[in-house]
């Protein structure tokens, strides 16, 4: 890339519109982007995050041509290759290679340049022995990896992948999100959209947050994952705690709410994995003397990651309301997205009482792995329902004769 | 990337997206940089033709065929209509039904064709003036069995009757038919290509009046039947020029009204010309239409 090429935006969008006319009865009118304008610099890896229906796809789509937009414009410089719905072009009963020669001229590429890669991609999918093999025999691994293979191959001045990294075996995952950096670091302007935050703050450079087709911030991925994701969460806990099932409610009292809180005290939606933070469990008596027991029950990836229960019935004079806190502490759980079922116990004496509340709360914990996380410097994926930091230690044994491979204590 | 209307040049890599379509001549620099997409398309359409079918590829043989007897034993026979020459009717019909059968499937397949791509339509950009054009490759190949169908009969009623009544220095003229068929089912497929996405009565509806028009042109009967007063009918139909120049090219019957095959390409390129100013225009949206 020269001087020149480098200087100007390698993406100018300005004040893009896309309507969509929806309904048939009654039809009326659906902005699916309004008056979205900002540019991207070559080599930028720009996430695009936003609850669904944000306008994500379509945006993807406006760049791609797949659709025209209704008001704005945008200026592109170099090959555009979108990675929208993966392997869209391939066809069933072609081989891997007829496939690899279709795909590429549907990005309008010639056949001689596709030859001149074609050992690049076969390599980098890792498919030699079913290249004359018919795709629709392909396992969804491989169809994923011949696909991105193509792809990236092509060499795009501005790869647009919608979603796309999310599926497919974990490993090659990471080498996508690997092979997407490094040629990002060669120039190329990636747009990524992506509901999983662990990899958009991972990878991004910057992130561009939409709701509802209007931009609502673009700028460092911390901030913005941060913003969007308080945003997100405080909405659906809204959701959640409006809604009255009743088992909140026992003849001794009920729980009012479940809020995370910040060391700041400000409500959060989001944590960051080295943040302490609060959860407070609101609560109302309804008998003059109780003993109090708080319970949570912490559930991440469909699994209990964790039950924490208050040690000791604190004595609770009522009727009142109370407030009963927790302090997670830092490096304790995972990047993902939890959610909590709380509970209180009041003993009337020796006679217990119980409201529960399910899904009192969900949160989601990000990792911005500047290294003083549980991963280190680890890029890969972490796994688990929890991701405390443990103190490791690497040691020369004396002189003793190690086994081959070594071993670490 | 039409360069003209921008106020600031673009650089030679750049490109520009707005909401209004870019002029036939970007679409025209599109379908060459994708050309290589209208033999796949063109192969593709092919395939699904005779999909889960028993007798499969036996079909392209049958579904031309079949017509051809049926109308040969009704018209020729019970009903005793005539070549009104010496051509013998089967022939005579042969001749007559190649290039409509061209020029009906052309339109009928034309028609579908970005309806039966609907998929890839809404989720890779392609220019999709290529889908009406690929999609004349099974019309294509029912007109090459058609010109067999012709070599054999006339081979047949060169044994069974002596007489010889292929035509070598006319045959230019059934070639320009062949293209007068062609620029026109091209032109009207590209008026119902896009609205077909949308309602399928656009497809019902052509073969209606694909059912019709057969009749209007002289086909199973000649023109030299056709009373004088309703001539003028079958002057504004340009398919009456493409069924009498293949006649006249093949076989030499007839003759060739040049003042009415210019009105005939007249009207075939009139069609052509709106129907690619009104499919540039319609195809943008029709990923959300798909």
């Amino acid at each position: 890339m020269d001087i020149e090429s480098s200087r100007s935006p390698s993406l100018r969008v300005e004040r893009l519109g896309k309507r969509y006319r929806v309904g048939s009865k009654r039809p009326f009118d659906l902005w699916a982007l309004k008056d979205v304008s900002f540019t991207v610099e070559p080599g930028t890896i720009l996430g695009v995050i936003g609850p669904n229906g944000a306008g994500k796809t379509t945006l993807l789509k406006v760049l791609s041509r797949v659709t025209p937009p209704t008001e704005g414009r945008v200026v592109g410089r170099g090959r555009v290759v979108p990675l929208l719905a993966l392997g869209a072009g391939f066809q069933q009963d072609l081989s891997g290679r007829e496939n690899i020669f279709l795909n590429a001229a549907m990005y309008g590429i010639s056949a001689s340049e596709v030859e001149e890669r074609l050992d690049d991609i076969v390599q980098f999918a890792g498919l030699d022995d079913f290249l004359d093999t018919p795709v629709k025999r392909y396992s969804s691994g491989m169809y994923l990896r011949l696909a991105f293979s193509v792809a990236i191959n092509m060499r795009p001045d501005i790869l647009l992948a919608d979603e796309v990294l999310a599926v497919g075996d974990m490993e090659f995952q990471e080498r996508c999100l690997e092979r997407v950096q490094e040629s990002g670091r060669a120039g190329m302007t990636v747009l990524f959209v992506s509901h999983d935050m662990d990899a958009i703050a991972r990878l991004c450079d910057r992130v561009l947050w939409l709701s509802a087709g209007q931009m609502m911030a673009i700028g460092p991925p911390d901030q913005v994952v941060a913003e969007y994701q308080a945003s997100a969460w405080s909405s659906i806990n809204r959701r959640r705690q409006t809604k009255k099932s009743g088992g909140h409610v026992c003849k001794a009292g009920e729980i009012l709410f479940a809020r995370l809180v910040s060391a700041k005290g400000k409500e959060v939606g989001a944590i960051k994995v080295e943040d302490p933070v609060w959860l407070h469990i609101g609560f109302r008596t309804a008998m003059p003397r109780l003993d109090v027991r708080a319970q949570i029950d912490v559930m991440a990836r469909g699994a209990l990651a964790f039950r924490s229960v208050q040690p000791v019935p604190m004595p609770f004079d009522g009727p009142a309301e109370g407030i009963a806190k927790v302090q997670i502490p830092p490096h304790l759980l995972a990047e993902t997205t939890y959610t909590v079922n709380t509970s209180l116990a009041f003993f009337e004496g020796d006679k217990p009482y119980t409201c529960e509340l399910d899904n009192a709360l969900a949160f989601h914990v990000y990792d911005s792995a500047k290294g003083d996380s549980a991963r280190g410097t680890y890029k890969g994926q972490m796994r688990g329902v929890v991701s405390p930091k443990l103190e490791w230690h690497v040691e020369a044994l004396h002189e003793a004769a190690l086994p081959e491979g070594g071993g670490l204590s | 990337m039409s360069g003209a209307s921008m106020q600031p040049a673009l650089a030679r890599d750049e490109w520009v997206i707005e909401p209004r379509g870019e002029g036939a001549r970007a679409v025209a620099r599109d379908v060459w940089r994708y050309r290589r997409l209208l033999r796949f398309f063109a192969s593709r359409s092919f395939q699904k033709l005779y999909a889960r079918t028993v007798l499969g590829w036996s079909w392209i043989f049958i579904r031309p065929l079949f017509p051809l007897l049926v109308t040969t034993l009704v018209f020729g026979q019970v009903l005793s209509v005539t070549s009104g020459s010496n051509v013998p009717y089967f022939l005579f019909l042969v001749v007559g039904v190649t290039p409509w059968e061209f020029f009906a499937s052309n339109l009928m397949w034309g028609t579908r064709s970005l309806e039966l791509n609907r998929g890839m339509l809404s989720r890779i950009y392609l220019p999709r003036l290529i889908l009406p054009i690929a999609m004349v490759a099974p019309a294509l190949v029912t007109f090459l069995i058609h010109l067999g169908v012709i070599a054999v009969a006339i081979f047949y009623y060169r044994w069974s009757t002596g007489m010889w009544f292929f035509q070598p220095a006319l045959v230019g003229w059934a070639v320009q038919g062949f293209l007068l068929a062609w620029l026109l089912s091209l032109g009207i497929a590209l008026w119902t290509s896009v609205p077909a996405l949308v309602a399928r009565d656009v497809r019902f509806t052509l073969g209606y009046v694909l059912g019709f028009w057969i009749f209007l042109t002289p086909i199973m009967y000649s023109l030299s039947s056709v009373p004088a007063d309703y001539r003028w009918a079958f002057a504004l139909n340009p398919m009456t020029s493409v069924v009498e120049s293949f006649k006249f090219g093949v076989l030499g019957l007839g003759a060739i009204d040049s003042r009415q095959l210019l009105t005939s390409w007249g009207i075939a390129l009139l069609t052509l010309a709106s129907g690619l100013v009104f499919f540039s225009r319609a195809e943008r949206n029709a990923a959300d239409k798909a």
